[in-house]
């Protein structure tokens, strides 16, 4: 296998997580970026749909800065790249200054450009009041002047957006395809100037509202319920008239409308960076017919070693984005042996150090410009009870070192976000062998005294003082992987973790492995899933390390990551298996129904019942004449208020199909948006171009169904004649809701779902793939309906994400941290049933509850409801959190 | 006569507050002396007593700056604390304390409002004037 | 276990208006279980009371104690090295607690800071409800193990009167008619014949009509 270390061209949110994947697996980086620093477009956003988490961004942007495995090189271009797989040789060009490295392999995460609607004469684009999305974030943004008209500064009363600017149109620019993010941030903005100013009308003109994405129809009706105005009509021109822009349309009746806006937002699409595309036109990258890089499932190129993820690859949101990355990582270290910058060492033994007098080391961190601060903090420490003061860059190296020459005890971190830099201290003061919870941070922010900056250090000094954290254990990691359910996701995540050389063991409850995937005949854009799943299946079947057990549930589970213990019950036999992190990929099913004569007549059939007829008798739709689908049945509604993503484009890509077998077939569409998003857009112009008919609904005036004479007649209202037309067919496919199989399994390993009932993120954010607990995975369609693509992507992305636990040897637990004095329990059950992440149990033995140690993520939110104190956090007990009071407002 | 300056304590956390902090110092809004900022990791820590030590103390104010409802790292943190700030507030009427002496806020680093809802909260105590 | 609430902080700091110095004593017992006089209510009541006071421009100076349970002697015991510091007690129990430290310290005055309510259980995290009268002679069984007497407003015996309402009570909508659930207890379970079968009068001499009740456990009392 070739070894060495790792290229990543790009530093957005892509780029940022396949460099912290790949260190974690073991590589050195070189993260390079042309702009001045990392973070890509997310800086210029105000706020993420469906829940703000850009702040988490800079949490990822320090921990790459401060890694010792990852060289961030700013303003930075790649000048040329030479050699193969294995030996590249890349010449940077920094500010005029070359230099060459020497990589094992390249990942490319250039991220995309926003279109340029000057292309666009009707949308008057050169007129001050029509801006850009992008243009418009900035305005949104709190240390911005504000919502105004760039042509007079005036608070605008009414604001428009229009979309698809840029994407699905091949008439005026070549983007066949939907950017898949436009509607949601063309909601997301809409929503965040309703919330600065209630009184702005906002109106969103569209084709297709594309909600399909975990939480984002949530997201629209919370959008509509704010006032949101929703116009399905794709506005054609945008007439100026001095500082108002007239927008004219045409609704379904006929009605013409003629409206006038202050501010008119074009939602452009995505287009793959240009940068970036002429790096591959020089690698000989193979590009798509849209122009982004074109990659298999696993994130290669058509060139060995180079590698691409992100948006790069084709439009994709931000959740997307990451688990790209981590799934492209994965990809590197099945090829590539890493080659660190540095390798870590094995750090000494925890001592005890209740007995030494406290030593205090002073550190801070602030930008160059922070002169002023600098100043202040010398002047201020001078006095202090401190052995040394010392201002740091690398924040890990030079702590260890300065603990080390001057045997300080503990540590005080001062700088401008704390708690970013918490992990950073915690390794610097665990590789001196010392508990990692002995320091106190201080706020460097908003000061404007001496006095105020003394305070705070004063305050963090009595904090040492007086208590000790908790005592730390290093809990050896159990080299074992527990997968949930014999799915494509499952098997794809087997495969990944057994290949990478850990053993597996893989849970199904029925009893053979492939899940639905077995029942598809193809993929949207015409992968054998089936065959692949079996190509997952046989390498399961042959591999030494993996327990494959079927016909098996899971009754309980404890632990946390690195150590978990799951009783599995497999033939009335219960078996118990120790290991290190948990994947599941429980999967859904295809909801039943009730409505549209399902059950009643053979005719209709349920969307999976009728991909299965597709794949065992085709022939049999050679004499159907005429076939509908009905979308939506049963969701997006009150039943199943969300979107289950792949329906849509299951019955484009299948009208296809049937087109296919028979020329002749009359088919009809009849649904409420079409949500083709992505690539998938061109299936559906394609659908158009066959023939298929495609009939919009809404809830308020659904299609009825009655079956005379042998045949089905189905009435539906069509908006543009304005009638109800009357379709004989032969056939009725209905596209249920996904409902998903989390519910028991949740309970068992006590993490959190969401209000459909999907597997809920990591309170972390930007963690796709991650649950509420450390070291359990959720993956698929349990998390959310997804395409096999995206499934096979996610599996990828979490066997990542599981390989860096299981590489260790070892997870330091505890310090700061819950705990129960048993004395004092009153074994009320309080703590157990406020806890949000589950972890206190009555322990019987002890006749008290117990917080395991390893489980506790350390809020306090039970040491605050234990209605007998008997659960203490030493690092934030009451003491201090009352002393706070005495000492800070002491005259 | 001295210019009445209120003492508060204002309790944030180090996720959604701390974020919102962020945007204020880059705004470089800077918070008086006599406004004490404390963290925590999470503000469902702080208890009632937490809460009322402070005007005991001779505190004037007390604010509680946490995340939004959908936000929070630990899922329930904000919660729990909105709840006890209500209840402190009945207590604070009882006892003869005008209950906007005290206040939870969610913030975002979206709005950027740390110093202006610490400001806000000057202006009103120092027309309500000194505790005691 | 017995559920208690905390009386309004106004009629407590009636109670010791006139006195400088006063001891709060909770108790670890049922009434920390109820987060009404644990350590933390102790804590918070004293607070509550010195800032109160600082505002009456009337200090004082306010001990706080927390005993393991204030129904046995040897814990009400424990005050005795610092009782004599202070001019009132105010105690957190049940109404055993403040009984028990006016017995053994009959020279100090003692109020109450809670009204005892009922004994009860959690129904669900910070809700509690009656369930047991202490009517002395439980007979549950008879009626699908559930009490008519604590749970019907007019403790029948014999079956529900004509105010049930849709399965509540006519006092309020609140209330459960224990009834109802008892006779559809029963039918689901087969037994309501159960309720025909004829039994003697309730004696109420064990309730507390018979007056003030003690316990003697034979083998165990010296």
């Amino acid at each position: 296998m070739q070894k060495g270390k790792i290229l990543v061209i790009g530093g957005g949110i892509s780029g940022i997580e396949a460099s912290l994947q790949l260190s974690s697996l073991g590589y050195g980086v070189y993260l390079v970026e042309r702009s001045g620093d990392l973070g890509g477009k997310i800086p210029d956003l105000h706020r993420i749909y469906p829940i703000c988490s850009c702040c988490k961004l800079n949490t990822k942007v320090f921990s790459c800065k401060q890694d010792p495995n990852i060289k961030v090189m700013l303003n930075t271009e790649v000048e040329s790249i030479e050699g193969e797989f294995g030996k590249f040789e890349v010449t940077l060009k920094e500010d005029g200054n070359f230099s060459k490295i020497n990589v094992a392999g390249i990942v490319i995460s250039g991220g995309f450009e926003p279109f340029d609607p000057s292309v666009y004469e009707n949308y008057a684009y050169s007129h001050p009041n029509v801006l850009t999305s992008l243009e418009y974030e900035k305005m949104q943004k709190p240390f911005s002047e504000g919502i105004k008209r760039p042509s007079d500064g005036k608070v605008p009363e009414r604001i428009a957006w229009i979309q698809c600017v840029g994407s699905r149109d091949i008439n005026r620019c070549d983007a066949p395809y939907c950017s898949s993010v436009c509607c949601m941030y063309a909601l997301k903005e809409a929503l965040n100037t309703k919330e600065i100013n209630e009184k702005i009308d906002t109106a969103i003109f569209y084709m297709d509202m594309r909600a399909h994405g975990k939480g984002f129809e949530r997201y629209m009706n919370d959008a509509l319920e704010k006032g949101v105005r929703l116009v399905r009509c794709r506005i054609h021109t945008v007439e100026p008239n001095g500082d108002r822009l007239i927008l004219r349309y045409v609704d379904e009746k006929g009605e013409p409308y003629k409206e006038e806006f202050d501010l008119v937002v074009l939602s452009v699409g995505l287009r793959p960076s240009k940068e970036t595309v002429e790096i591959a036109k020089k690698l000989n990258l193979e590009l798509d017919e849209a122009g982004f890089i074109k990659t298999d499932l696993f994130g290669r190129t058509n060139v060995s070693g180079i590698f691409a993820c992100g948006s790069v690859c084709g439009p994709c949101d931000i959740n997307q984005a990451i688990v790209q990355a981590d799934s492209v990582a994965l990809t590197v270290s099945s090829l590539i042996e890493p080659e660190p910058f540095s390798s870590p060492e094995r750090p000494p033994e925890i001592r005890d150090i209740k007995d030494e007098e406290p030593k205090i080391l002073f550190a801070y961190h602030i930008c160059p410009e922070m002169k002023e601060a600098e100043e202040r903090i010398e002047r201020v420490t001078k006095d202090l009870d401190l052995v040394k003061v010392l201002k740091v860059e690398d924040i890990k190296g030079e702590i260890s070192s300065s603990i080390k020459e001057t045997s300080a005890n503990r540590v005080i971190f001062a700088s401008c976000t704390p708690s970013v830099h918490k992990k950073t201290v915690e390794e610097a003061l665990r590789s001196c062998g010392l508990n990692p919870y002995l320091y106190e941070t201080v706020d460097l922010r908003l000061i404007e005294t001496d006095e105020q900056l003394k305070e705070r250090i004063l305050y963090a000094i009595y904090r040492l003082k007086k208590d000790l954290p908790l005592p730390v254990t290093e809990i050896p990691v159990e080299k074992h992987a527990l997968v949930i359910g014999g799915g494509l996701s499952g098997l794809e995540a087997a495969v990944n973790i057994s290949e990478a050389g850990y053993p597996v063991t893989i849970v199904e409850k029925t009893g053979r492995l492939g899940g639905h995937a077995l029942y598809v005949k193809e993929t949207w854009d015409g992968m054998d899933i089936k065959g692949y799943v079996r190509e997952l299946i046989s390498k399961l079947e042959k591999s030494e390390r993996v327990n494959i057990m079927l016909n098996t549930e899971v009754e309980r589970s404890i632990g946390t990551a690195g150590r978990f213990l799951t009783t599995l019950v497999q033939d009335g036999k219960r078996i118990q298996i120790r290991h290190a992190v948990t994947v599941i990929a429980t999967g859904g099913e295809v909801a039943r129904t009730d409505e549209y004569l399902y059950g009643k007549s053979d005719k209709v059939y349920l969307w999976s019942e009728l991909s299965k007829k597709l794949l065992e008798e085709p022939e049999f739709f050679k004499s159907i004449k005429s076939a509908v689908f009905i979308q939506c049945v049963g969701s997006r509604d009150k039943d199943h208020p969300y979107c289950s993503n792949i329906c849509c484009s299951f019955s484009v890509k299948t009208a296809l199909e049937l087109k296919k077998l028979n020329p002749d077939m009359d088919i009809y569409i009849i649904n409420r948006d079409i949500r083709t998003f992505g690539m998938k857009e061109i299936l559906y112009r394609e659908a158009r171009k066959s023939g298929i008919v495609f009939i919009r609904y809404d809830l308020e005036r659904r299609p009825k169904v009655e079956e005379k004479d042998g045949k089905l007649n189905i009435t539906v209202f069509d908006p543009i004649l304005q009638r109800d037309i009357l379709i004989e067919a032969d056939l009725l496919s209905l596209q249920t809701a996904i409902e998903p199989n989390t519910n028991e399994i949740s309970e068992i390993f006590g993490i959190a779902v969401d209000q459909d009932g999907f597997f809920r993120e990591s309170p972390e954010k930007m963690k796709p793939v991650d649950s509420t607990k450390e070291g359990i995975f959720v993956i698929g369609i349990a998390n959310y309906p997804k395409d096999a693509k995206e499934c096979i992507e996610q599996a990828r992305a979490a066997s990542s994400r599981a390989i860096s636990i299981l590489k260790k040897e070892s997870i330091v637990k505890g310090g700061a941290v819950a705990e129960v004095d048993p004395g004092k329990c009153a074994v009320c059950c309080t703590c157990v049933r406020t806890c949000p992440f589950h972890v206190p149990y009555i322990d019987h033995s002890r006749g008290a509850a117990y917080i395991d140690p390893a489980l506790c993520v350390g809020c306090g939110i039970c040491v605050a409801e234990c209605p007998g104190k008997a659960i203490k956090m030493p690092y934030l007990s009451d003491q201090m959190l009352l002393q706070t009071a005495e000492i800070l407002l002491k005259e | 006569m001295q210019e009445f300056r209120p003492k508060i304590i204002a309790f944030y956390c180090s996720n959604c507050a701390s974020s919102a902090a962020d945007v204020s110092e880059r705004m470089k809004q800077k918070i008086s002396e006599n406004v004490k900022i404390v963290p925590v990791p999470c503000t469902g820590r702080i208890e009632i007593l937490h809460l009322l030590k402070p005007f005991e103390k001779g505190a004037d104010a007390v604010c509680v700056l946490g995340c939004q409802e959908d936000s929070c790292q630990y899922i329930r943190g904000i919660i729990q604390v909105k709840k006890r700030v209500e209840h402190v507030k009945k207590i604070l009427e009882k006892i003869g304390i005008e209950p906007e002496r005290i206040e939870v806020f969610s913030l975002s680093a979206s709005k950027g409002d740390f110093v202006d809802v610490i400001n806000k909260m000057i202006d009103k105590v120092k027309n309500l004037g000194p505790i005691y | 276990m017995i559920v208690a609430e905390q009386k309004p902080i106004n009629e407590i700091l009636d109670m010791i208006k006139d006195l400088k110095k006063v001891l709060v004593v909770g108790c670890k017992g049922c009434v920390t279980v109820c987060n009404v006089g644990g350590e933390k209510e102790v804590s918070i009541l004293a607070t509550s009371i010195r800032i109160a006071r600082k505002k009456q421009k009337k200090e004082v100076e306010v001990g706080e104690k927390v005993l393991e349970r204030q129904c046995d002697p040897e814990y009400i015991e424990e005050l005795k090295d610092i009782i004599d510091d202070y001019e009132g007690v105010i105690s957190l129990a049940c109404g055993v607690g403040p009984q028990f430290i006016a017995e053994r310290f009959p020279e100090k005055l003692v109020f109450p800071a809670v009204n005892t309510k009922f004994i009860g259980g959690a129904i669900e995290h910070g809700v509690w409800a009656e369930r047991c009268a202490g009517c002395g002679e439980c007979v549950i069984h008879y009626y699908g193990g559930m009490c008519p007497i604590a749970r019907c407003s007019k403790s029948l015996m014999n079956g529900p009167c004509g105010g049930s309402n849709h399965g509540k009570c006519e006092v309020s909508p609140e209330i459960d008619c224990i009834w109802d659930k008892i006779v559809r207890k029963l039918m689901a379970q087969g037994r309501l014949d159960d309720l025909l079968k004829i039994r003697p009068p309730k004696s109420w001499l064990t309730a507390r009509d018979g007056g003030p009740r003690k316990m003697v456990r034979e083998e165990l009392a010296k």
